[in-house]
């Protein structure tokens, strides 16, 4: 389920009691927002969650491999 | 470093589904490539074909440094830098040397109670760091 709610410039949400988004300004397609929560609250651009997903499943690594990690590490090892 | 590593070394690492795009997996077999090289593997112990190449990010980058904020220090039980391990994840290449390392959201490992989590850093940090970008590459490369 979305909400959608429309705001002006200037204008806040409030979450949960204790999260205000506030909208500071508002330029063209470019909105910046505000937000006050408590500390424990984690804020992220989802582009930076979906760059670490995808950095993630990406680095995924099989047992079947590890005889090859052992070779390719030591190989670098004996450059250094 | 490495007698750090000896202590976790066949251990198993609850990560607690903290992986991002692997909410699924929390124990982890941690365990050294080999003895002369700070290089770890984490195999899941959910998913057998799951494992992840890490090496602490201080071994390659003498300036990395990491805050972790409160919410992290409580969720982990960690009141001391000494007791935790920092790996970053690698995504291998080849040649090796090419291998890149998650410097953006390395995990955070409390040592004595094998515990740990994937933390965001700021966004300086890259998902994606050339591992040997510090060092002279020895041979020419690609």
């Amino acid at each position: 389920m979305m909400l959608i709610l429309t705001r002006k410039k200037g204008q806040t949400i409030v979450l949960n009691d204790n999260i205000e988004i506030i909208v500071t300004s508002i330029e063209g397609d470019q909105v910046k927002i505000g937000i006050n929560a408590p500390a424990d609250v984690k804020i992220y651009r989802k582009e930076v969650l979906e760059t670490i997903q995808a950095s993630n499943r990406e680095a995924v690594q099989t047992p079947l491999n590890l005889q090859q990690i052992k070779q390719m590490t030591k190989k670098n090892q004996n450059m250094e | 470093m490495f007698h750090v590593l000896n202590l976790l070394n066949n251990q198993t690492i609850n990560l607690r589904g903290s992986l991002l795009g692997f909410e699924q997996l929390y124990h982890f077999q941690l365990s050294r490539v080999d003895e002369q090289s700070p290089f770890v593997y984490l195999q899941s112990l959910d998913e057998e074909n799951i494992g992840f190449l890490a090496v602490s990010p201080f071994e390659f980058f003498q300036d990395f440094a990491l805050t972790l904020s409160e919410s992290d220090k409580k969720e982990l039980n960690i009141d001391n830098p000494e007791q935790v391990l920092v790996l970053g994840l690698i995504t291998m290449k080849e040649p090796f040397i090419l291998s890149t390392i998650n410097l953006l959201a390395p995990l955070v490992i409390h040592i004595e109670q094998q515990h740990g989590k994937q933390i965001i850093l700021s966004e300086h940090y890259q998902a994606k760091t050339q591992l040997f970008a510090q060092q002279p590459l020895k041979e020419s490369g690609e």
